[in-house]
């Protein structure tokens, strides 16, 4: 009897070391889901079979459904380019040269990773309705507040984040996933 | 002293088998909870043309706001089941995925012919269909799964282009 006590207590606190660690470890995992290029964060494996267990279950909590490499490449931020994480109370813009895929996409979440209800019922930017700065180069203004050109609204979002989603990539970002060119992020004031 | 020592060795090795079983349950847990939520409302190995993404979406993580999704619960249980991914205009890509949450498979409009293309989903790879010379035969590493077809739109015009050729798109079971 007494070792049938010693035994249940031993898989009690087993089971919880166990399941908490792993909760705590894939909830890390999703905030750094592997290499980075300046904000954005990737990795290579998502939606492949070859992921480890951790990028699986961490992917499957904020992209599940990812198409594999070949389809499309995901690029996570919570971040805006000087490490701060990105909220509701500031505004920011994203700028920077069009990206050489299919096309491409920023949409902005709500930091429990769906879309964020607003009146203009905005939520992304795509590449075919992207207007262009004289120079070709893009600007996309992020605030509560409708502005000239290309406007995601995070009023109420909180804490949030993008996803920069590019469709049937080039093989230059393929190639150079660490080092191409992908959007700034600047904080332009906050509240 | 030799008591405490063994007693939280084994505590240890079971938090660890704990932890790795966990985290590899995550994502078919996580398939479970997204097939709960589809099941509700529709048949296994049916196409499921799913509303507009909105704020209000909540069955998958991170939905695309400019795609439109024709989607299937499939169920090899009782054989093979036949997908359709008709014509595209724009970008358009068929994956599917195990239960698991792996993309075992994908093409895209442009790997396709104008008139589209026929599947056949097969569980045991014996399945050797004679009478299927123009589908591609695929082998699911599970019985159950996710079949997402994806369609691009640009505005407001483009979305009932792209709605209109959900209607290409197919599900069912086959019979040879």
């Amino acid at each position: 009897m007494k070792l049938a006590v010693k035994v249940i207590f031993c898989l009690i606190i087993s089971a919880i070391i166990g399941v908490g660690s792993a909760l705590a470890v894939v909830k890390f995992r999703t905030t750094q889901l592997g290499t980075t290029n300046g904000p954005w964060q990737y990795n290579i494996l998502t939606g492949n079979k070859d992921a480890d267990i951790y990028t699986r279950a961490a992917i499957a909590r904020v992209g599940l459904f990812a198409l594999e490499k070949s389809e499309s490449i995901y690029f996570l931020t919570l971040r805006d380019s000087a490490g701060d994480r990105l909220e509701d109370t500031c505004r920011y813009r994203i700028s920077g040269s069009p990206l050489t895929s299919r096309w491409w996409s920023v949409t902005l979440y709500a930091e429990d990773n769906y879309l964020l209800p607003n009146d203009a019922n905005v939520h992304s930017v795509t590449s075919t309705s992207l207007e262009l700065d004289p120079d070709d180069k893009f600007t996309v203004n992020i605030g509560p507040q409708p502005t000239d050109g290309n406007w995601l609204p995070n009023e109420n979002a909180g804490k949030f984040n993008l996803i920069l989603r590019l469709y049937n990539p080039d093989a230059s970002i393929y190639n150079a996933m660490e080092t191409v060119a992908l959007p700034d992020i600047e904080k332009k004031g906050c509240k | 002293m030799n008591f405490f020592f063994k007693w939280s060795v084994a505590t240890l090795i079971l938090a660890v088998i704990f932890h790795l079983a966990f985290v590899t349950l995550i994502p078919s847990a996580i398939m479970s909870i997204a097939f709960s939520k589809l099941q509700a409302n529709f048949d296994q190995n049916e196409i499921i043309h799913a509303p507009r993404i909105t704020s209000e979406s909540r069955t998958v993580v991170s939905p695309s706001p400019d795609l439109v999704y024709s989607l299937c619960i499939f169920n090899l249980s009782a054989g093979p089941v036949k997908l359709s991914f008709g014509k595209s205009s724009n970008y358009a890509s068929l994956a599917l995925y195990g239960d698991n949450t792996d993309n075992f498979f994908s093409l895209n409009d442009r790997d396709i012919k104008e008139e589209g293309v026929d599947i056949l989903l097969v569980h045991d790879e014996a399945f050797k269909p004679e009478n299927l010379s123009n589908a591609i035969v695929v082998t699911s590493p599970s019985k159950k799964g996710l079949v997402l077809i994806r369609r691009y739109f640009e505005n407001e015009l483009d979305w009932l282009r792209a709605k209109a050729e959900q209607a290409g798109d197919g599900c069912r079971p086959f019979s040879s």
